[in-house]
């Protein structure tokens, strides 16, 4: 189910990136990666995409023949479903010729559809892709739920267990107290 | 499977990633998130957090500094409305109230990175409202008037507090103290100046790295003056004509406003505000008037004086007296709001500051030569070493010699009252920084070398300390085998800690060649046990086969008996501590040792009284017995 939400995406990008070969005749070889979740789906993106993850720079790197050959190149720590929302999001910034208002809802609509839990999951996959944009976006967009939220929320959130005795924390309370002001 | 996981548990995310969420929020949540849990408190007080957390600014927030009643000041938000009192906080300033029960008040010099630098009468303080941080700094010659501010200078990560003053047609003296070296230095501009005739002009605005004062020239032109915190000089930034020669208007301090340095002047001929702002820095023709406001004198806002712009570009400002207000750039009042502070005008003490959780960096220590008394500096890293702590505090016993005593390159202290001053302030500090300070008497080259000199952190100068000390001469070996001969395991203390710190001896001596037999090591480290763990001894010696001990057998014994111990439960260490409790000089458990050995554990702790001297002659006599054994 996952490959085919993948090819009908891709649709109507292939026709851009068709005119886009059209222009450049010569890259014409290097134009998709095989890649494969830790869920055993395979993908193939296209090349000018796939090589904006770290990743994936990285593993050519070590060994150079995976590009050429029809080897697919693991993703160990990312399930299909992340990759299809990573890809879906550098598709939106880095392909379609969007504006900026474009790209604005593009997020707004993105960050929507996902819960709590699948943000943490798309940062953990984002973070081991090594994709920068996407990183700093999700970081930015946990850091603005979480900034005016109390303290229980936040370890909730994250899943942190209280460490502390009620009297250390009362005394951490007090010290920051000012901080506290704004927070029910 | 991955979605197994989501549904039973919250993901937790490593800390890494925690880490780079928690720099993109503002200091207020930071701080309020403090008491998460242990491990964000440690992390939000790292020092290197609290300066990548500046660095990325991804939440930058503004607040104006205003004074209320004695110690307070109010803290607002300049993004928030004016009449919203959920953006203001009230801060207490750290000036000790004595100074304030003489008549003297506090005065918001500079703000620089988030800290702020107060002045009343002689107490300079530098602090961060936003964490309490704060710190004294002395500065004696006070002379009335003078131009001071606050700066930062980014190539060493050192902050300045700059004193300037104007002596009459003489040229200008420069008092700069670098909070790095823990020093004021001075220097000599080439060019007399005069003061401006308010004193809110002799506040330093910092921008550029460095520190700017509007001051009139020798001909009695306006010119802005520049202290550069690096270079620590003094330059000129002219200024256009009109502005230099605008003696029938009134002309308000320098401000930095968005980023450019500004000139406001009320002229009265056309009654407009005028703002000027130099575009670009020290770019004489990017000079502009930017901003115009007609000032009615039956209005309320019959003068205005700009602070600075807020998010949305407004113009925030103060009437010179208690009312604030802000301004759209067409000139038209948004609002304003009245603020009650007693007798005090609000345009002196005004101060726009950026929220930030920085504190002053560690000082520079090793700029001044420390002699330990009566100790070799070996034997002081390796007690430190002991302790084993990660925050290496410079014990009491560091002795300072007044006559080492000398300042870096930067500044030398030739009298003997100065270097008393700042062996007190030494004395104080010794306690409060986390930097390890060692010169040996036979080593004061050790100061003056180059690759030591350079380093800025405490632990890389400790490493290099360290490798220069640990030789492999004889008087050291001669220490370590004291040492480890010395050691002694204290009860209720960590035995894993007591194993690792012999093995740390071991191995350092075995680094300078020192090699033991296994069994020698296994009987240092039956050595090491205290009194108490005398019968332990006793039956691991005599369950050998042939006599002859090994470490590892001692060790895994070792650990065996303490988790028997441990397993036993409370009940009998509860009564030992308690027996403690009764006369805590008593070493009971020493007197049952040695009667153990002779006659057996009840009777011995019976009749303790009397063996007392007999029994530590005991002890001592099987220690002496043990470091024959090695010396042989």
């Amino acid at each position: 189910m996952a490959e085919e939400t993948e090819s009908t995406k891709t649709e109507p990008l292939k026709t851009a990136e068709e005119e886009f070969k059209k222009l450049e005749i010569t890259e014409e070889e290097e134009s998709e990666l095989k890649l494969e979740t830790s869920d055993h789906v395979t993908f193939m993106v296209e090349a000018s995409i796939a090589m904006k993850f770290g990743a994936v720079q990285q593993y050519l790197e070590v060994s150079p023949a995976a590009s050429a050959s029809a080897t697919a190149i693991p993703l160990h720590n990312v399930a299909s479903r992340e990759l299809i929302l990573i890809l879906e999001y550098y598709r939106m910034h880095d392909w379609v010729d969007a504006g900026e208002r474009d790209l604005k809802e593009f997020d707004e609509r993105f960050l929507k559809d996902l819960n709590y839990e699948e943000l943490k999951e798309l940062l953990l996959a984002a973070n081991y892709l090594n994709v920068e944009k996407l990183f700093n976006f999700l970081t930015k967009s946990i850091a603005n739920i979480i900034r005016n939220k109390d303290v229980e929320f936040v370890r909730t959130f994250f899943g942190i267990d209280n460490d502390y005795t009620p009297e250390e924390e009362a005394a951490y309370r007090e010290e920051n107290a000012w901080a506290g002001v704004k927070f029910v | 499977m991955n979605r197994n996981r989501d549904t039973s548990l919250p993901q937790t995310l490593p800390e890494e990633l925690i880490e780079e969420i928690l720099l993109r929020l503002p200091v207020k949540s930071i701080l309020h998130f403090k008491c998460v849990c242990k491990s964000w408190f440690s992390l939000i007080s790292n020092p290197r957090f609290v300066k990548s957390h500046f660095d990325v600014a991804a939440a930058p927030t503004h607040r104006l500094l205003t004074f209320g009643k004695g110690h307070e000041v109010n803290s607002i938000d300049i993004d928030a409305a004016l009449d919203d009192d959920s953006g203001k906080v009230v801060f207490n300033t750290p000036i000790p109230s004595r100074t304030l029960k003489y008549g003297g008040r506090i005065c918001i010099v500079g703000s620089c990175r988030g800290l702020i630098f107060l002045k009343s009468n002689i107490n300079f303080v530098i602090w961060n409202p936003s964490t309490g941080f704060h710190k004294r700094i002395h500065y004696n010659e006070l002379m009335y008037p003078q131009l001071c501010g606050f700066g930062y200078d980014s190539s060493t990560d050192d902050y300045v507090v700059v004193v300037v003053t104007l002596p009459h047609e003489r040229t200008a003296m420069v008092d700069c103290f670098s909070t790095r070296t823990n020093s004021w230095s001075a220097s000599e501009g080439t060019i007399p100046y005069y003061y401006c005739d308010h004193h809110e002009f002799r506040y330093g605005e910092f921008l550029n790295g460095a520190l700017h004062w509007l001051v009139r020239s020798y001909d009695h032109l306006h010119v802005i003056i520049a202290f550069d915190a690096r270079e620590r000089t003094l330059s000129e930034i002219p200024v256009p004509r009109d502005l230099a020669t605008a003696f029938e208007y009134e002309i308000y301090p320098l401000k930095v406003i968005g980023g450019c340095l500004c000139f406001c002047f009320m002229n009265y001929r056309t009654t407009m505000l005028e703002m000027w702002m130099m575009k670009e820095y020290k770019v004489h023709s990017s000079w502009t008037k930017s901003f115009l406001l007609p000032i009615r004198h039956d209005s309320f806002v019959s003068i205005f004086y700009p602070l600075c712009f807020t998010k949305n570009g407004e113009i925030l400002g103060t009437d010179g007296g208690k009312v604030l207000a802000k301004f759209n750039h067409k000139g038209q009042l948004l609002e304003h709001s009245t603020h009650d502070c007693k007798d005090r005008f609000v345009l002196e003490p005004c101060r726009m500051y950026r929220e930030s959780l920085l504190s002053l960096p560690e000082e520079d220590f090793f700029h001044f030569h420390v002699v330990i008394q009566g100790r070799s500096p070996l034997q002081h890293i390796l007690q430190l070493c002991g302790q084993k702590s990660n925050t290496l505090k410079p014990t009491r016993s560091l002795f300072i010699r007044e006559e080492e005593v000398r300042l870096g390159d930067r500044e030398r202290i030739n009298t003997m009252s100065k270097s008393r001053n700042l062996l007190d302030r030494l004395d104080i500090d010794l306690e409060k920084i986390h930097l390890p300070v060692f010169a040996a008497q036979q080593n004061l080259c050790l100061m003056k070398n180059r690759s030591i000199n350079s380093e800025i952190h405490a632990r890389t100068l400790w490493e290099k300390i360290e490798s220069l000390y640990v030789s492999k001469c004889g008087n050291n070996k001669l220490f370590l085998l004291n040492y480890i001969v010395s050691l002694k395991f204290k009860e209720r203390t960590s035995l894993l800690d007591h194993l690792n710190e012999f093995q740390g001896i071991i191995d350092q001596m075995s680094g300078m060649g020192i090699k033991f037999e296994d069994e020698i090591l296994g009987l240092l480290l039956l050595n090491s046990l205290p009194d108490s763990w005398e019968t332990f001894k006793v039956s691991i010696t005599n369950s050998t086969p042939n006599g002859v001990v090994s470490l590892q057998m001692v060790k895994g014994s070792v650990l065996n008996k303490e988790m028997r111990r441990k397993a036993q439960g409370g009940e009998v260490r509860k009564r030992k501590e308690k027996r403690v409790e009764v006369n805590p000089s008593l070493d009971t458990r020493m007197w049952s040792v040695t009667t153990v050995t002779k006659q057996g554990i009840y009777r011995s702790i019976v009749s303790c009284g009397k063996r007392r001297t007999k029994a530590k002659r005991a002890s001592q006599k099987r220690r002496m017995m043990i470091v024959s054994l090695l010396l042989q």
